[in-house]
C-alpha cells in the first residue's frame, strides 16, 4: 500500500516512526483497580497478540468502569488486527476484549463489538466534534508560547550576564533573542505540526528546517558587532575550510539556543496533554507535574546563575577567592536587575502554572458536563495577576538590607543570656559574701581590715563626633533581629502549612525520638504557661473584685488590736470565732442553721485529739453569748489553754490534707 | 505544593548563607505567594452564605422549582467554586444538581432546577456540597457543606371509582343517615383541644378556669366517623408485592380519605403503625377522625413519608385503637393479606358494634372462606389490584371487584 492510498484508506500518520494509526481497545473491568503484575501481564498479552512492543500501548480508564489500551500502530499491525477480529480470534476473546476501535483520518471509525460471542464489524459514531462545534483557537494558545518564551529568555538572559563576566567583550544579546525566538518557534510549530498528521520524514523535514534556520540565525546574530568586511571576508573562507561555518562560540550558542527549542517543545507538549485522563502506569507523569517539575528546575538553574554572577561582579574586586571572602563580598550587594530578572521568571513561571491548573479544571468540569461559569477564566487571570502582582510589590516594599546574620544574632541572644545569668550570681555572691563577712570576721577573730584607699575614678572619653546619618548599633541590631524574625517566622509558616496538610508525614515525624522529646518539652511549658495563666486569673479578679466592692461591705478596716485589751467575755468570743475561721480555711464551715453544740458534733470526728477542748471551748462561748454574768480572768485563761490546743489540731489536720493532696 | 515549599526552604537556606539581597528578594516574593495563597484559600468560603428556597409540599406529579442562592459577603473574589447538589433519584434524573461558579466580592448568584414528585415520599434535598480553592494549585481545596432540607411529596389520590370502590361513603351501611353524628345538647364531658376541632366546640368557661384549651365532648348519637387502619406490617404483604402493595395500599388509604373528607365532609382519621424516615424509627400514628380540610393534610402527610416496616400485626393494632373510636364508627381496614387473626379482630369490632370494610390489596380474589364469613358477618371486603392505575391514575372499566 502506497503512501497516498494508505492515506485514502483513512489511517492515520503520527509524527513517530513507522506509526500510522490510532486503535483503541477496550475490556471489561478496572485494571486499575488490578495488581501492577496482572495489569502488565494484560498489556505484554494484547503485545503479543498484535506482534508490537509493549511499550507502544498506553494504558487508559474508559466510561463504566472499563479499560481501554490506546494503540498507535503501523498499518501491517493494524492489518493484523483487522484479521484476527474478522477471524474472530479466540486469543482476542481470552482477553475478554469487547470493542475494537480503528480511527480513519477523518474521524471516521471502524468499529468491532463483540456480540454473540463473535466480533461483527459496524460504523463507529464519529468522535470528531463538528465543525460549527469545535472550539475556535484560543487566544490563550497563542499567548502561551509567547510566556515560555520570556521564561526561556529570562534564564538565557542570565547565562548570558554569566559568560560576559568571563569574556566582558562579547555581546550576548543576540543569544538572548534568538532563544527567544526559537521557543515562541517551537511553541507554535508544535500548534502547526499537531493537528496535521505527518509522516515521521515529512515531521523530519520540517525540524531539520527549523534547526538549519536557527543556526542560520545565530550565526548572522553573532556577525552583528562585526563589520561588513569581516562577514565577507569570513564567507569567502567557508569554502575553503567549512568548519568556520560551525565553529566552537556558534556550536556553544547553538547548543543553548537548541535546548531552548527543545525545552518549549516538551512544554509545549506538556500544555497539550493538560487536561488529559491518566494513564494507568507507574511510570505516568501528569502534565502539570512535569511543567511545574520544569519550572522549578528552571528557576533553581536560574538562581545558581544569578549567583555566579554576583560572585563574579564583587570578588574580583577583593582579589581574594576564598569562601569567607566571597560571602563577606555577597552580603548586602545590590544586584536589582538580576532581582528583576529572577523575579519576572517567578511571575510569569506562577501566572502559567495559574492558566494550566485553570485549564485542567475547566477541562475536568466539561468532561463531567458540568456548566461552567463564562466569566471564570477571564476572572481566573485577574485574580492570579493580583495575586501574584500582590507578592511582587511585597518582595520590592520588604527589607533585604541588614548587618547581622541569623547565626551571629542567636550568638548575641547567648551571650546575653550568659552575661545575664553571671551578672545575676555575682549579685548573689555579693549579697551572701555580704551577709557573711561579718559572722567570718567574728569566728576568724580578725579585725576586719581597713578600707583601701579609692583611687580616683578615670573619666571615658568624650564621645568622638558622629557624621550626619549614623544610626547606633542597638537600632542596626533591632532591624535585623525584625529582619530574622520575618523570614524565619515565614519559613516556619512554610514548614507548618506543609505538615498540617500532609498528616501522614507529621505523624510519621512525631514518631521520632528527638521530635518527641521536643514535643513533651513543649507540652510541659505550656502546661505551665497554663498553671499560670489559671493562678493569674483566679487571683486578679479576686483582688479586683475586692478593690471595687465598697468599701462597708469588706468589713472593718484591718487595725492592730491588743488580745489583752480585751475584756474575758470579748476575748472567749474571740478564740471561739478564730477557730471558726480556721476551721473554715480548712472546709469545714459552720453553716448558718447550726447551733454552737450541732456544729462542735459535726467537728468531733476531725478533732479527735483535742475533743475535749473543743467541748470546753464551745461550752465557754454558749456561756458568754447567752449568759449575763460576769465572766472572770481566769476562765478566760482556762479557754485560752483549749484554745491553743484546737489550734495545734487544726494545724495537723491542715497539715495531714496537704500530705495526701502531694501523694 | 511539596515542590514549593522544598524549594522554599532550599532557597531560605541559601539567602540565610549567602546573605545576599537578591535570595532574600526572591524569597519574599515566593514566601508572599505561598502566603498570600494560602490565606485566601483558607478563608475563602467563610463569608460564602447559601440558601435553599422550595415549597416544602408538593402534590404527586407536581413540578418543584428549587432555587439556591449562593452570596459572596467577603472583600474578597472566589476565583471558583463547585457546586454540587445531592438529589433524590425520584425527584430527579440525573440525580444531583452542578455547577461551577466564579464569584465577585460582594456577588450574589442564583441557580434554579426542577424537581418533580413522581412518587410520594419524605425526600432529603441535599446535601449541598461545596469546594472551592486556590488559583496556582499548591494548597488542599476547601469544602463546605450544607446540611439537606426535606421535601414531601403526598400521595397520589385518586378517585374512587378508579380504584372500584363504592362512591357512597361512608363505605358501609349505617342504620341512621342523620347528618348529625353527635348530640350538641348534650355534653358528656371535655377533653383537650386538638388540631382541626372546630372553634365553636371549645369550651371557653372550662378553658379559662383550667389554663388550656378544651373542647366539649358531646354524646355520639350516631358516629358517622370513619378510621382507616392502614397495614404497614411487612409481614402483611407478599413478599413478591412487598413494594407495589404498600404504596397502592396507601393510595388507597389515602384516596379514601379524601373522597370521604372532602366529597362526603364526614370526619376521617387513620391509625397505621410504619417506620417513620423522619423521626428514623417505627412509630404508631393515631390521627383521630376529623372533618377539618387541614386535617387532611395531615393526614397525607402521614401517608406520604410512612413505609413498611417489622411491625405489629394489623390485628394488633385495630384492638389497640377501638378504645379510641365512638360506637358506630366505620373502620375502613387496608391490608395485603386474609389472616385468621383478622377475621377475629373484626368479628370481635362487629360485635363491638363498629362497621368494618375491609380492602385487601391483592392480586388474587379473596378465599371462599373469606367471602363465606364477610356474607355471615355483613362485612363488605373489597379487592384492589390495578398497577396501571397508579401509573395512569385513570381505572379500568372492566375491573375485577369482588364484594
Amino acid at each position: 500500500m502506497n503512501r497516498e492510498a494508505s492515506r485514502q484508506a483513512g489511517p492515520n500518520h503520527s509524527e513517530e516512526a513507522d506509526v500510522c494509526q490510532r486503535v483503541r481497545v477496550v475490556v471489561p473491568g478496572d485494571l486499575a483497580l488490578d495488581s501492577a503484575g496482572r495489569q502488565s501481564a494484560a498489556v505484554d498479552a494484547l503485545a503479543a497478540i498484535i506482534g508490537i512492543s509493549s511499550e507502544a500501548i498506553r494504558v487508559r480508564a474508559a466510561p463504566e468502569g472499563k479499560t481501554a489500551f490506546k494503540l498507535s500502530l503501523p498499518f501491517a499491525a493494524v492489518e493484523r488486527i483487522r484479521s484476527l477480529l474478522q477471524s474472530n480470534s479466540a486469543q482476542l476473546r481470552l482477553l475478554r476484549v469487547e470493542r475494537v476501535v480503528l480511527e480513519g483520518e477523518t474521524g471516521a471509525a471502524e468499529e468491532w463489538a463483540i456480540k454473540e460471542g463473535r466480533f461483527e464489524a459496524r460504523a463507529a459514531p464519529q468522535e470528531v466534534e463538528p465543525a460549527a462545534a469545535r472550539p475556535k483557537p484560543q487566544p490563550v494558545n497563542l499567548f502561551r508560547p509567547i510566556l515560555v518564551g520570556a521564561m526561556i529568555g529570562c534564564i538565557a538572559w542570565s547565562l548570558v550576564g554569566f559568560a560576559r563576566i568571563l569574556f566582558p567583550a562579547w555581546n550576548g544579546a543576540y543569544l538572548v533573542v534568538g532563544c527567544v525566538l526559537a521557543a515562541v518557534e517551537a511553541g507554535y510549530s508544535f500548534q502547526l505540526i499537531r493537528p496535521r498528521r505527518l509522516f515521521t520524514d515529512e515531521v523530519v523535514r520540517f525540524r531539520a528546517i527549523e534547526l538549519a534556520l536557527l543556526l542560520i540565525l545565530l550565526k548572522a546574530g553573532s556577525y552583528v558587532a562585526a563589520g561588513w568586511q569581516t562577514v565577507v571576508a569570513d564567507i569567502r573562507r567557508w569554502p575553503h575550510d567549512p568548519l568556520l561555518i560551525l565553529d566552537l562560540q556558534t556550536a556553544v550558542l547553538f547548543v543553548l539556543a537548541f535546548s531552548s527549542w527543545l525545552t518549549a517543545t516538551v512544554a509545549a507538549r506538556d500544555l497539550d496533554r493538560v487536561g488529559e485522563s491518566p494513564e494507568r502506569s507507574r511510570y505516568y507523569v501528569s502534565p502539570m507535574q512535569s511543567l511545574s517539575g520544569r519550572f522549578f528546575w528552571g528557576g533553581g538553574l536560574l538562581l545558581v546563575v544569578s549567583g555566579l554572577i554576583l560572585i563574579g561582579r564583587t570578588a574580583p574586586a577583593s582579589r581574594d577567592w576564598s569562601l569567607g571572602a566571597i560571602l563577606r563580598s555577597l552580603r548586602g550587594s545590590p544586584s536589582p536587575e538580576l532581582a528583576f530578572n529572577v523575579l519576572l521568571y517567578f511571575l510569569l513561571g506562577l501566572v502559567a502554572l495559574g492558566q494550566v491548573r485553570s485549564t485542567i479544571l475547566i477541562k475536568r468540569w466539561r468532561e463531567q458536563e458540568i456548566p461552567v461559569d463564562e466569566v471564570l477564566p477571564r476572572r481566573w487571570v485577574r485574580a492570579s495577576l493580583v495575586l501574584v502582582g500582590l507578592a511582587a510589590l511585597l518582595a520590592f516594599l520588604l527589607p533585604t538590607g541588614y548587618t547581622v546574620g541569623l547565626l551571629e544574632l542567636v550568638g548575641t541572644a547567648v551571650l546575653w543570656a550568659a552575661a545575664i545569668l553571671t551578672y545575676v550570681f555575682g549579685l548573689l555572691m555579693l549579697v551572701g559574701a555580704l551577709i557573711c563577712s561579718p559572722l567570718f570576721a567574728l569566728l576568724a577573730g580578725l579585725e576586719v581590715p581597713p578600707a583601701k584607699p579609692v583611687r580616683p575614678r578615670l573619666e571615658p572619653p568624650p564621645p568622638a563626633p558622629t557624621a550626619a546619618g549614623y544610626t547606633p548599633d542597638w537600632v542596626l541590631l533591632m532591624r535585623s533581629v525584625l529582619f530574622w524574625a520575618l523570614i524565619v517566622a515565614g519559613a516556619l509558616y512554610v514548614v507548618r502549612a506543609y505538615l498540617h496538610d500532609h498528616p501522614e508525614l507529621s505523624h510519621i515525624l512525631s514518631q521520632l525520638r528527638p521530635v518527641r522529646t521536643l514535643r513533651r518539652l513543649w507540652a510541659a511549658m505550656l502546661s505551665l504557661l497554663g498553671r499560670w495563666r489559671r493562678s493569674v486569673r483566679l487571683r486578679l479578679p479576686r483582688r479586683t473584685a475586692k478593690r471595687r466592692e465598697p468599701r462597708e461591705e469588706r468589713g472593718r478596716p484591718f487595725r492592730f488590736f491588743r488580745l489583752g485589751a480585751l475584756s474575758p467575755r470579748e476575748r472567749i468570743r474571740y478564740y471561739y470565732l478564730s477557730i471558726l475561721r480556721r476551721a473554715e480555711r480548712l472546709g469545714y464551715p459552720r453553716r448558718p442553721p447550726q447551733t454552737p453544740h450541732e456544729y462542735h458534733d459535726a467537728m468531733e470526728p476531725h478533732l479527735q485529739q483535742a475533743h475535749q477542748e473543743m467541748d470546753s471551748l464551745t461550752e465557754a462561748f454558749v456561756e458568754v453569748r447567752y449568759s449575763q454574768h460576769s465572766i472572770g480572768s481566769d476562765q478566760a485563761r482556762e479557754v485560752r489553754e483549749a484554745w491553743r490546743r484546737v489550734k495545734l489540731a487544726l494545724r495537723s489536720l491542715r497539715r495531714a490534707g496537704e500530705e495526701q493532696g502531694r501523694e | 505544593m511539596g515542590r514549593l515549599a522544598t524549594f522554599l526552604l532550599i532557597l531560605f537556606a541559601i539567602a540565610a548563607l549567602l546573605r545576599a539581597d537578591l535570595f532574600f528578594s526572591i524569597l519574599y516574593f515566593l514566601l508572599a505567594v505561598f502566603v498570600l495563597s494560602r490565606l485566601w484559600v483558607r478563608r475563602v468560603l467563610s463569608p460564602l452564605r447559601v440558601r435553599r428556597q422550595f415549597e416544602e409540599r408538593a402534590f404527586h406529579g407536581e413540578e418543584i422549582s428549587a432555587d439556591l442562592m449562593i452570596h459572596n459577603t467577603g472583600w474578597l473574589p472566589i476565583p471558583w467554586l463547585e457546586v454540587y447538589e445531592s438529589l433524590p433519584v425520584q425527584l430527579k434524573t440525573p440525580p444531583f444538581h452542578r455547577q461551577v461558579v466564579s464569584l465577585a466580592p460582594r456577588e450574589r448568584r442564583c441557580f434554579s432546577y426542577t424537581l418533580k414528585g413522581r412518587q410520594r415520599g419524605y425526600y432529603p434535598i441535599g446535601p449541598l456540597r461545596i469546594r472551592s480553592g486556590g488559583l496556582l494549585g499548591i494548597h488542599p481545596s476547601q469544602k463546605m457543606e450544607l446540611e439537606p432540607s426535606y421535601l414531601i411529596v403526598y400521595p397520589q389520590v385518586l378517585a374512587l371509582e378508579h380504584l372500584g370502590l363504592p362512591t357512597r361513603s361512608p363505605l358501609v351501611a349505617l342504620p341512621a343517615r342523620s347528618p348529625l353524628f353527635e348530640d350538641p345538647t348534650c355534653v358528656v364531658g371535655m377533653r383537650d383541644y386538638r388540631s382541626g376541632d372546630p372553634l365553636r366546640r371549645i369550651h371557653w368557661t372550662a378553658t379559662a378556669s383550667a389554663g388550656r384549651l378544651l373542647v366539649k365532648q358531646y354524646r355520639p348519637s350516631i358516629a358517622r366517623e370513619t378510621l382507616i387502619c392502614l397495614d404497614m406490617d411487612k409481614a402483611g404483604y407478599e413478599q413478591k408485592h412487598r413494594f407495589t402493595a404498600p404504596e397502592l395500599a396507601i393510595v388507597v388509604a389515602a384516596s379514601l380519605a379524601n373522597h370521604i373528607l372532602v366529597r362526603d365532609r364526614l370526619a376521617v382519621g387513620l391509625a397505621t403503625e410504619a417506620w417513620d424516615p423522619l423521626l428514623e424509627d417505627r412509630t404508631r400514628f393515631f390521627l383521630p377522625p376529623s372533618p377539618e380540610r387541614g386535617h387532611l393534610m395531615s393526614l397525607l402527610e402521614v401517608l406520604a413519608r410512612v413505609d413498611v416496616a417489622p411491625v405489629a400485626p394489623i390485628a394488633d393494632l385495630l384492638r389497640r385503637e377501638r378504645v379510641n373510636l365512638s360506637w358506630g364508627a366505620t373502620l375502613v381496614v387496608v391490608t395485603g393479606r386474609e389472616t385468621e387473626e383478622l377475621f377475629d379482630s373484626v368479628v370481635s369490632l362487629r360485635r363491638a358494634g363498629f362497621a368494618v370494610a375491609l380492602i385487601l390489596v391483592q392480586p388474587a380474589a379473596p378465599s371462599a372462606e373469606l367471602k363465606q364469613w364477610a356474607e355471615l358477618l355483613g362485612v363488605q371486603v373489597h379487592r384492589v389490584w390495578r398497577e396501571r392505575d397508579l401509573r395512569e391514575g385513570v381505572g379500568d372499566p372492566r375491573r375485577e371487584l369482588w364484594r
